[in-house]
């Protein structure tokens, strides 16, 4: 071989192993941001629920490989410790076009919404930041008509619609998860 | 018409800022413009710092490829911060934090052309105060995108505060202009503002892109 030809490996080889270095930092500072995310979630929900949180998701979605579901809007299901019914929660992300609200919910065993609190949206505009606008889906879970047809009005927005079909799918597939998790009967 | 001044330089960040700022779609709120801003202007002054012990290093063939890795890393590393410390407005901003790579390649590879005519603007192109100007300049025109289009789309003023607390001001009762909230607005108020700079450099005398 050439050394000219020796010269180029070598400085492919360089950088490469520069590119491995800077794919290394990305990662390590992603599985950061994951922990800083997954400390912000359980804040959220112990002060929903005021009772303390597992500590370890009871079901985790993402690139890990490990999850039994995929879910855009959900990517830990918590256990939530303590007195008192049990209890599991999650922080929910719902977006539209004009941004995403999180919202931290828990729910029964049985997969039914038992509490729910916006925690931050990108937007004032956005529908999921209304008061009240979660208030129909309190007490319903997966298998209850609330979350299968919830109620449409002619008088709604687009947007409107479109927020509430998404609100309704994310807490039902959350709900369904939750089913299946306590291996309640579908 | 006649112009003062010599040879015609063009601004390569209000060029691209101008013209092809794909960014400025998601600055519909001053808080997303200050974080995508910031970014922008993050990754091309670290570019900066990073690039020139990498040209001793390595062969100008590998110069762009490198640049695009460095830029990749820089926006994910940004992005990973914004998530972990808003995670609301990450989330809000969706693709367009890595897109922020692309933007800061675009800009890097404009300035290196329009710079390339003479050794001596190739020079000036590598200046820090160069990157500096073009850098702030970049961030400057996404704070005002932002805030303009929050005000009149959506009748607000959203201070950013990490996550939840935020302070917004109320401009308007009803959202004045709900257009300018959509990506039209946004391409509607890119091309005014061109318009103004280039309305003001006339003015000025100065030749215009």
């Amino acid at each position: 071989m050439s050394p000219g030809r020796k010269e180029i490996i070598a400085e492919n080889l360089a950088t490469a192993a520069a590119i491995g270095i800077l794919a290394l930092a990305v990662a390590i500072a992603g599985s950061a941001a994951d922990a800083r995310e997954s400390a912000g979630e359980r804040a959220a929900l112990a002060a929903l629920t005021r009772r303390s949180v597992a500590l370890e998701p009871a079901e985790l979605s993402g690139p890990s490989g490990a999850a039994r579901f995929h879910e855009a809007a959900f990517q830990r299901v918590y256990r939530i410790e303590g007195k008192g019914p049990r209890l599991y929660g999650s922080v929910i992300t719902l977006d539209s076009i004009r941004g995403a609200s999180r919202i931290a919910v828990a729910l029964t065993a049985r997969g039914e919404l038992n509490s729910v609190d916006l925690l931050a949206s990108s937007s004032s505009l956005l529908p999921f930041a209304r008061d009240g606008w979660f208030k129909e889906f309190l007490g319903t879970g997966w298998n209850d008509r609330a979350l299968a047809y919830s109620a449409v009005s002619p008088l709604m927005t687009a947007e409107e619609v479109s927020c509430r079909a998404k609100t309704r799918d994310a807490l039902a597939r959350l709900s369904a998860t939750i089913a299946s998790l306590e291996k309640v009967p579908r | 018409m006649s112009y003062r001044g010599s040879s015609f330089a063009p601004n390569p960040a209000l060029g691209w800022a101008f013209g092809t700022l794909a960014v400025t779609i998601a600055c519909d709120a001053l808080p997303d413009g200050l974080i995508l801003g910031f970014g922008v202007f993050l990754c091309n002054v670290l570019l900066y710092a990073a690039i020139k012990p990498v040209r001793a290093l390595l062969s100008d063939r590998l110069a762009l490829p490198v640049a695009a890795a460095i830029l990749a890393a820089l926006a994910s590393l940004y992005g990973s911060a914004i998530r972990a410390f808003a995670p609301t407005t990450a989330l809000g901003l969706g693709i367009y934090l890595p897109l922020l790579a692309v933007n800061s390649l675009g800009l890097h590879t404009i300035r290196r052309c329009a710079f390339a005519a003479t050794i001596e603007t190739r020079k000036a192109a590598s200046r820090f105060a160069t990157i500096m100007r073009e850098s702030a300049g970049t961030f400057f025109v996404c704070v005002l995108v932002g805030a303009l289009r929050e005000m009149l789309g959506s009748g607000t003023l959203t201070f950013p505060a990490l996550d939840s607390e935020v302070l917004r001001i109320a401009i308007a009762s009803a959202p004045p202009f709900g257009i300018f909230s959509t990506p039209a607005g946004a391409f509607m108020l890119l091309g005014t503002m061109a318009a103004i700079y280039r309305a003001a450099l006339r003015g000025s005398g100065r030749r215009t892109p």
